[in-house]
């Protein structure tokens, strides 16, 4: 603080309001508050302003938390009392044998069918990809699927614009690897309508493969049987043909 | 998260310096647990429990922010329940009756505020409005010195100017254009 004297000075206003004046520095301002009615309605203006900019940031964070929240699982089953589990489990032990009876044996074998052949896409083969150094949703997003951390990927990926396919097809991809085929699919769905997306045949696989292991196993079929007719890439086809076969 | 005593401290200083990627993976990681918690202790549904999560993590950068916290001695998600705890209470204080016995956990966080208790003002509302319509450099000058509290040498190299003084005269232009536009809107 330069000119003791001058304190209608931006920086003794900002100081005072930042709480980063010594106690008789502070004393000697707010005297000169009381005698200064000018200094006093700056001193308002800048306060508002910095209440003004709080506020107004502080909005913003609400507003990207909720956004974070609305893209995330639901978090919570509602707890059990001791007696309810004990209720539970009983039941569950009852029926399970009634359950492998009656459940199609099709679900287990989907399920097996996807573990055997389901891989996230790896990222390089792609070449889209932007330098390391961003740091955009987008970017971070698929560092993380990279990385396998796929909750951190979802919660990236769903905080960008939904205009970039390739954000889409990375974030179907971790949904799928966070055992949630059933958020892929539409995402996967909208990617093999795309002409224009270059991966269009990798989401058709895929939409297949999600298909699988949301247990809809005719779905899956009709899907990886137009790849197999259609696509273009031998491995793909290949592949394809390998899981029709088994299923 | 990898969460010592020495990690904390960190981890504040990187929210400090304004690494809200950093801020969403400690929302994503407490979230389990604290709205499972916070549910059932307080009888709440899933969204009133999840806007009371937003608000504690709001909460908890704020006290950063404003330097009001600087070092944690306990671990992240104690401090998180401790604050979501007191804005439960404070927004639920006629639907249920406080224990005392349970004051123990609030001690660190007993000057929470609530994050959006003071921003109804009409003034506040008027510069805020104001403020989200300005133009560059004022709208990123206005945030980085009151928001992110960077210091006039830290805008200068996050936005590339030559030094301390020229970020310093044009933030006071800033502040002088504000004012004039209320001054036109008060005449009008």
């Amino acid at each position: 603080m330069n000119d003791r004297y001058n304190y209608s000075d931006p920086d003794w206003i900002d100081a005072f309001l930042l709480d980063e004046l010594s106690e008789s520095q502070k004393q000697l301002f707010e005297e000169a508050l009381q005698n200064d009615p000018d200094l006093k309605e700056e001193v308002e203006h800048y306060k508002a302003v910095k209440k003004g900019v709080e506020a107004s940031e502080k909005e913003a964070l609400k507003k990207r938390l909720v956004k974070l929240e609305e893209g995330l699982p639901k978090a919570t089953k509602r707890r059990m009392t001791w007696y309810g589990s004990r209720v539970a489990a009983a039941i569950i032990l009852l029926l399970l044998p009634l359950y492998f009876i009656l459940s199609n044996l099709n679900e287990v074998n989907s399920q097996e069918l996807f573990a055997d052949y389901f891989e996230p896409y790896p990222v390089l083969a792609n070449g889209t990809v932007r330098g390391d150094a961003a740091d955009d949703p987008l970017s971070e997003g698929i560092r993380a699927y990279q990385g396998g951390n796929y909750i951190m990927a979802i919660t990236k990926l769903e905080a960008q614009s939904k205009d970039s396919k390739n954000g889409s097809f990375y974030l179907a991809l971790s949904y799928m690897s966070n055992d949630d085929a059933s958020r892929a699919i539409p995402l996967l769905r909208d990617l093999t309508e795309d002409e224009s997306f270059q991966l269009k045949e990798q989401a058709t696989w895929y939409l297949g493969l999600a298909f699988l292991k949301n247990g809809e196993p005719d779905k899956a079929r009709r899907v990886l049987q137009s790849l197999y007719k259609t696509s273009k890439d031998a491995s793909l086809r290949e592949k394809a043909r390998t899981v029709l076969d088994e299923m | 998260m990898n969460e010592g005593s020495g990690n904390r401290d960190q981890l504040i200083e990187r929210l400090k310096g304004g690494d809200m990627g950093l801020l969403d993976e400690i929302y994503v990681e407490n979230r389990g647990a604290f709205l499972n918690w916070i549910k059932q202790k307080f009888n709440l549904k899933e969204e009133d429990a999840a806007d009371i999560y937003q608000d504690t993590l709001i909460a908890f950068y704020e006290n950063i922010r404003q330097g009001k916290l600087k070092h944690l001695s306990v671990n992240m998600q104690t401090y998180l329940f401790s604050i979501g705890k007191n804005l439960a209470l404070k927004r639920h204080r006629s639907m249920r009756i406080i224990k005392k016995h349970e004051n123990a956990l609030i001690a660190e966080a007993e000057q929470v505020e609530d994050p959006f208790s003071e921003d109804g003002a009409e003034r506040t509302q008027e510069v805020k409005s104001a403020f989200e319509k300005m133009d560059e450099p004022c709208h990123s000058i206005l945030k980085q010195y009151y928001y992110y509290r960077k210091s006039m040498a830290e805008i200068a190299e996050v936005l590339d100017y030559k030094n301390a003084d020229t970020v310093k005269s044009q933030k006071s232009r800033c502040m002088k254009h504000l004012k004039e536009m209320f001054k036109i809107g008060a005449h009008e």
